[in-house]
């Protein structure tokens, strides 16, 4: 847990208890430097007053917590559940394996019903409705499996690989949808809509061009 | 004991991290039989040194792996483990963004860089493989504005191109604010920005940083009348 103090700078505290009108959704472990870190689960769209004690300590130097032995305790809103991903960037560009042909990559940001981005890894996975053959006969490997999503950002990169056939190729994958995994239940995060990649075209949702600052529900 | 003050209180900052981890993501779901391996090897500089927390990548070339990033970090002495290498022949790649290390991932930034190529059998690892960051480059940061009001331009797009292979480009986003952060190689590039309802501008001859430098630009879009 960590302390600003009023010169600027931090102050950082073990913290070993939890207080929360739901502890289910939140724990406390520690990290490979053995510092208490706090990892809270939503499991709504509420807020929770969530406070985080830790062992007294004499503070000394620290004007805001000017106090002597002092117990540290905080309150964090917890935001709601996954619920829209926003394109924050789309860029197309060529690879340095196969650099004649074109790859897309779409940058999704996660974020609760209003808005507000999720900062923390979310595991998600990617789902189709249907897939066309691939005329490039390139074997493809997908995201349909969970996985973690750093800093809760999917980077979905688009491409058919090298292309083997010489002409154009490619394959459409119908409906293609990002899930948000939790436990054994799993929602909609976003339906995006159809991938249709070529070896010098990729449409997202029905364009060619950069689709960022849309926002995909599901 | 006693509890903090209220202010006191107020100024705490709850760090909401989850444990590191060495892969950020191991998916793996294919549309056929895909078998996989591991890659594990050593990531250096240009001198031989390794490097701490760089990312690897496999990128393959005999598949297509679509969806989210695949990648490892390297640990303090720059070594590294990637598994769910589909089997096959793949190239691998490191970055290192933070460093000033351009992304070798794509051919704009790559240039005529021999990158490891390694052949991946299924349940297998391909062992000591060594690979090589790109020399360091300059950081471009700058913003596109309009002329005028000096405020961000709506849907404009950055292209970067390379001027042996001008086919070879990356074409991007700024960030709301208008602004751009990109990590350039030290041979020479094309950079232009386009707006619908704007005059495109180009930067007037290629440009070409020197290693470790940081160059900032202001970009001024003017109306089309």
């Amino acid at each position: 847990m960590r302390c600003q103090c009023a010169d600027g700078s931090f102050d950082d505290e073990p913290a070993f208890g939890i207080v929360s009108g739901d502890t289910s959704m939140v724990s406390i472990t520690a990290n490979a430097n053995g510092d208490s870190m706090a990892t809270i689960t939503p499991a709504d769209s509420q807020s929770h007053l969530v406070a985080i004690t830790g062992p007294p300590t004499l503070v000394t130097d620290c004007p805001a917590c000017s106090a002597d032995d002092v117990t540290p305790q905080g309150s964090v809103p917890v935001p709601g559940n996954p619920a829209q991903l926003l394109v924050i960037g789309d860029t197309t560009t060529f690879p340095t394996n196969c650099p004649n042909t074109k790859i897309r990559i779409v940058a999704y940001q996660i974020q609760d019903a209003s808005s507000v981005d999720f900062k923390i890894n979310i595991p998600t996975k990617e789902q189709f409705g249907s897939k066309s053959s691939n005329t490039c006969n390139t074997t493809i490997t997908t995201s349909e499996i969970c996985s973690d999503t750093p800093s809760g950002i999917i980077h979905d990169t688009l491409s058919v690989g090298c292309n083997s056939v010489g002409g154009s190729c490619g394959y459409t994958y119908a409906n293609q949808q990002w899930v948000f995994c939790k436990g054994p239940a799993s929602s909609i995060l976003a339906t995006i809509g159809d991938l249709v990649v070529h070896n010098n075209s990729i449409s997202v949702a029905g364009t060619t061009s950069s689709l960022k600052g849309r926002v995909f529900r599901p | 004991m006693k509890l903090m003050s209220a202010p006191a209180l107020a100024c705490l900052v709850l760090a909401i991290t989850p444990p590191p981890r060495l892969c950020s993501a191991s998916p793996k779901a294919t549309t056929r039989n895909v078998r996989y391996g591991s890659i594990e090897g050593v990531v250096v500089d240009g001198s031989g040194a390794p490097i701490r927390g760089a990312k690897v990548f496999d990128e393959p070339l005999d598949s297509v792996r679509i969806g989210k990033d695949h990648f490892t970090r390297t640990d303090e002495n720059g070594h590294f483990l990637l598994k769910d290498v589909p089997a096959g022949k793949t190239m691998v790649i490191a970055t290192k963004l933070e460093d000033g290390y351009p992304d070798a991932r794509y051919a704009v930034y790559s240039g005529d860089a021999v990158l490891p190529t390694v052949y991946v059998r299924s349940g297998e690892t391909a062992r000591n493989v060594l690979v090589k960051l790109l020399a360091k480059g300059g950081k471009l940061r700058g913003r596109i504005v309009e002329a005028n009001s000096g405020v961000p331009v709506p849907r404009s797009r950055i292209t970067l191109s390379r001027l042996d292979h001008p086919n070879w480009s990356l074409e991007t986003d700024p960030a709301d604010d208008g602004t751009f952060d990109f990590v350039l190689p030290t041979r020479p590039l094309r950079i232009q920005v386009t707006a619908p309802g704007f005059k495109a501008w180009t930067y007037p001859g290629p440009i070409q940083m020197v290693s470790g430098e940081q160059r900032d630009l202001l970009i001024s879009l003017e109306r089309l009348k």
